[in-house]
């Protein structure tokens, strides 16, 4: 399908009728220096000048906390309830680095023969509309990702991308073409001219990104330095809090637990977990594979950037660069990568 | 779009104090259509779920070979092990499953069997113990090392007359001994070294406590076993047995989806995070 | 004042007197520092001291308390390593208390600061000025003015986005429970649910255990990755303390904190009977 642009009105035309009939998620304000995805109800809300969300866009389709069912104990069995499947939505605004890790933990969670239904119900019904990045942050790093870049468009619906003050629109995939078909009021076609124009773009935007690691190298590294010394220091500045986990685009670890209603009734739930936790690997009998700190701070990093690589040929990172950024005591993952040897 | 995390309904139709704290249960899945369909093979684990208190993962006790109900033996050591010991017979449970890898028995026809099991490890060899003893042809020598730490611990005897009756050679030992214990007395990796078993033609299956493993496979190796001819169970906290959730991950395994069998050439690539 | 703290560091590392040095460094991040740890008298020349030093490195002590360690400590973060002196959970003797005169780094904290007085320390970097700054209650009192509602309502808005990583209490100098009530299971304090009323739950009792042991430091604050206003609650118990209990926590290193005491009569609260 060929390509469309949409003005700047039109496109604040399109986003307001969008949240009449969808959950609208885009990066919203919530306090002077909190901008988080929160549901749209007017345009005028979004903001449109922060690359990095406080949190991400992950969390409006693979929830915090997630209700697997409800359970009520009746004589001799039990019932289960699902909860009816949610209203449609659109994540609007985030960056590519976000769309990206998207298209990261699908994979995960269809594989190893079992689709995960709880996460690819909301996967399905939510249509990513993605903005490319003009001034990327000095802690950004997407370009060191296989086809990673400001302006690209892997795990969008729609990219938008700002040229000659309007924006070129993407139509990726069947579910981006159909949103357009369905509000084509609002689009025009794009030219040549724009879409060099993006090309352009991307590559000005690529240049501006510092720093770019060196992927087969370091993964070289970590598949040799599981016993080295570098851990025993590393990790010591590191509280074990778990925030670089709970604001990445693509981790994904969880735990399931249940919360009681009553003595015969409750639900059963899926948290997110963090292998920051001593909890994480902790065993009922008391018995801990990864006690020391050391242990689990390395498994964030080998899993990421070695473990991973090793099963779906990819890193478990899309360069978005929160977890440096959300860190407290300033853990850069690029360092940690970058050194180990 | 299928919910996985949605288990069988299920209930309890027996329940057998083995010892202080090991309880056997049976439990009969209430659908028909599912009990029908559901299949497993010795050495895969289910998901237990225990309404109130959560999920934990178990190992069948016993084979596809006797599979009227599914059965485990529990040891209470946690919070939905704990709760499970409080139900009594004709309570609603759930489970998930069967998940993981088995024993591959295929490639063990036509050997000795050894199995050296302690502690509430016993419960995940006596699948494939009986499973052996159910297809006895297939199979040459079959001798059981099984200890406990004290008399007191040891579950199953209900089973030894028909594990010997079939041909099976069973050595019990306790860490302590009591008055009246005929058997022997030692830890597990001190009476295999006394057993000598021969390697040749021979494998071993073996779960245990961590420390037991640990001078098992010491022994073994002494007494010239192949990594290979050692296949053990590994235990890891799971939390969803579908290879997602993350918490099994051991380099780029999942426990849950990789094993939970393997053989010991394999565990000696991983690295000691288990 | 650097090349100071460095030659301090690496003599205390040179002649053992230490097994670390618990300082600031450059990141990675142009204008940022971060906590280093350093061990090898060479390294000290890393080490640095400047606006963008915000991090208290008291809450390290208690993590290496089997070994010696030196720390870098501002005025106020000298509270922290106090407090965590008199709750044993560091022998003095086994910490080396390295001040630097501070005249303020990149927090909320520092327009009212009163504390860069380094009263205790081994070691002084720097000239330790008067800043003249005075303290200002007027946010706490503004929020005290509210209705129950209206406080319940800006509570639940600002726990709304909690996403439970811990930082706070990660961070925390005396948040250093190796059985922290939120990760126990049997009983369960918390339901690993997230959202706003469990949310409230966590932060309510950690705030209940550290009442009188927290100095007000800001380090929670500062740590939460989705900006949630704790510095309204820890200026708050600061200021409960002082007005109830005429209790400054990390003044000194010998007085017990006032709710492991009792008295029949506490002068500061009214009897309602």
């Amino acid at each position: 399908m060929p390509n469309k642009l949409i003005t700047q009105e039109n496109l604040k035309a399109l986003v307001n009728e969008l949240a009449a009939s969808y959950d609208v998620f885009a990066p919203k304000r919530e306090n002077e220096n909190t901008v988080s995805f929160g549901k749209l109800q007017a345009f005028e809300e979004y903001v449109s000048g922060v690359l990095l969300t406080n949190t991400t866009a992950k969390d409006k389709v693979y929830l915090q906390s997630e209700q697997l069912f409800q359970y009520e104990l009746k004589k001799d069995t039990v019932e289960f309830k699902e909860k009816a499947p949610g209203k449609e939505a659109v994540i609007f605004g985030g960056r590519p680095c976000d769309a990206r890790g998207f298209d990261v933990i699908d994979k995960l969670f269809n594989w190893s023969g079992y689709e995960d239904g709880p996460y690819t119900g909301g996967r399905k019904n939510t249509t990513i509309i993605t903005v490319s990045c003009e001034k990327p942050e000095t802690t950004c790093f997407c370009t060191s990702f296989a086809g990673g870049s400001p302006a690209d468009g892997k795990g969008s619906d729609i990219l938008l991308t700002p040229v000659s003050g309007k924006f070129l629109a993407e139509l990726l995939t069947e579910r981006g073409e159909k949103l357009a078909a369905k509000y084509s009021k609002y689009f025009s076609e794009a030219g040549e001219a724009e879409t060099a124009a993006k090309a352009e773009f991307a590559k000005a935007a690529e240049a501006k990104i510092a720093k770019k690691l060196d992927l087969a190298a370091i993964k070289k590294n970590l598949d040799a330095s599981f016993d080295s010394f570098y851990w025993d220091t590393v990790h010591l500045p590191c509280v074990k809090c778990g925030a670089c986990t709970y604001v990445c685009p693509t981790c994904y670890c969880f735990d399931i637990t249940e919360k009681k209603f009553g003595y015969l009734n409750g639900e059963r739930n899926r948290t997110w977990d963090s292998c920051m936790s001593e909890m994480f690997t902790k065993m009922a009998g008391g018995h801990n594979p990864r006690t020391d700190t050391k242990r689990r701070f390395r498994q964030r990093f080998m899993h990421k950037f070695r473990y991973h690589v090793d099963n779906f040929k990819e890193e478990l990172c899309t360069g978005c660069g929160r977890c440096i950024r959300r860190c407290p005591v300033g853990i850069d993952i690029r360092k940690v990568v970058e050194d180990a040897k | 779009m299928s919910n996985i995390y949605i288990p069988h309904k299920a209930r309890i139709a027996s329940i057998k104090q083995e010892t202080a704290d090991i309880k056997s249960f049976q439990f009969e899945l209430l659908d028909p259509e599912v009990r029908k369909n559901f299949k497993w093979k010795s050495g895969q684990f289910l998901i237990l779920s225990v309404f109130g208190v959560g999920e934990a993962t178990f190992t069948f006790a016993n084979p596809q070979t006797r599979s009227e109900y599914v059965e485990c033996s529990i040891k209470k050591t946690g919070l939905v092990t704990e709760a499970l010991h409080d139900l009594e017979v004709g309570d609603i449970v759930a489970i998930r499953g069967p998940y993981g890898n088995w024993f591959p028995f295929e490639k063990f026809k036509g050997q000795n069997l050894l199995f050296v099991g302690g502690g509430i490890g016993i419960a995940a060899i006596r699948s494939p113990i009986e499973y052996s003893l159910d297809t006895r042809n297939d199979f040459k020598d079959i001798t059981i090392l099984y200890g406990g730490r004290s008399p007191l611990d040891i579950c199953y005897f209900d089973k030894f007359d028909e594990w010997q009756g079939k041909k099976a050679n069973l050595v019990l030992t306790a860490d302590k001994g009591s008055e009246g214990w005929k058997h022997k007395v030692g830890f597990v990796p001190a009476v295999l070294k006394e057993m000598k078993p021969s390697r040749d033609n021979c494998t071993v299956i073996t779960c245990g406590p961590p420390i037991m493993i640990k001078f098992v496979l010491k022994e073994l190796t002494d007494l010239g076993f192949a990594p290979e001819q050692i296949v053990t169970t590994l235990e890891m906290k799971m939390k969803c047995g579908l290879g997602k959730c993350g918490r099994c991950n051991i380099q780029q395994l999942y426990v849950c989806k990789d094993g939970p069998v393997f053989d010991y050439a394999e565990i000696k690539k991983l690295p000691d995070e288990f | 004042m650097e090349k100071e703290m460095q030659e301090i560091a690496k003599k205390l590392l040179a002649e053992k007197k230490v097994d670390w040095v618990i300082g600031y460094e450059n990141s990675f991040e142009p204008g940022a520092s971060r906590p280093v740890f350093i061990n090898k008298p060479e390294d000290a020349v890393k080490l640095v001291f400047n606006k963008s030093c915000v991090n208290n490195l008291a809450v390290y002590l208690p993590k290496v308390k089997k070994q010696k360690a030196a720390v870098i400590a501002k005025g106020c973060d000298l509270r922290s390593v106090r407090e965590i002196i008199k709750e044993h959970q560091i022998l003095r003797e086994n910490v080396v208390i390295i001040g630097v005169a501070c005249e303020g780094v990149e927090s909320s904290k520092c327009s009212t600061c009163r504390e860069n007085k380094l009263d205790g320390a081994d070691f002084t970097v720097g000239t330790v000025k008067d800043l003249g700054r005075k303290e200002d209650l007027s946010d706490i009192e503004k929020f005290e003015k509210l209705s129950s509602k209206e406080k319940e309502a800006f509570w639940n808005k600002e726990f709304e986005r909690c996403i439970r990583c811990y930082a706070c209490r990660n961070v925390c100098p005396v948040c250093y429970c190796p059985d922290c009530f939120a990760n126990r299971l049997m009983p369960e304090y918390l339901n690993k649910v997230v959202n706003t009323a469990e949310n409230k739950v966590f932060q309510q009792i950690r705030m209940q255990h550290v009442f009188g042991r927290c100095t007000d430091c800001r380090a929670c604050e500062e740590a939460c990755p989705v900006g949630i206003k704790l510095s309204l609650l820890t200026k708050k118990m600061s200021k409960d303390a002082k007005k109830l209990f005429n209790y400054e926590s990390g003044k000194d290193t010998d007085s017990r904190p006032p709710l492991s005491t009792f008295k029949v009569d506490e002068e500061g609260i009214a009897e309602i009977m």
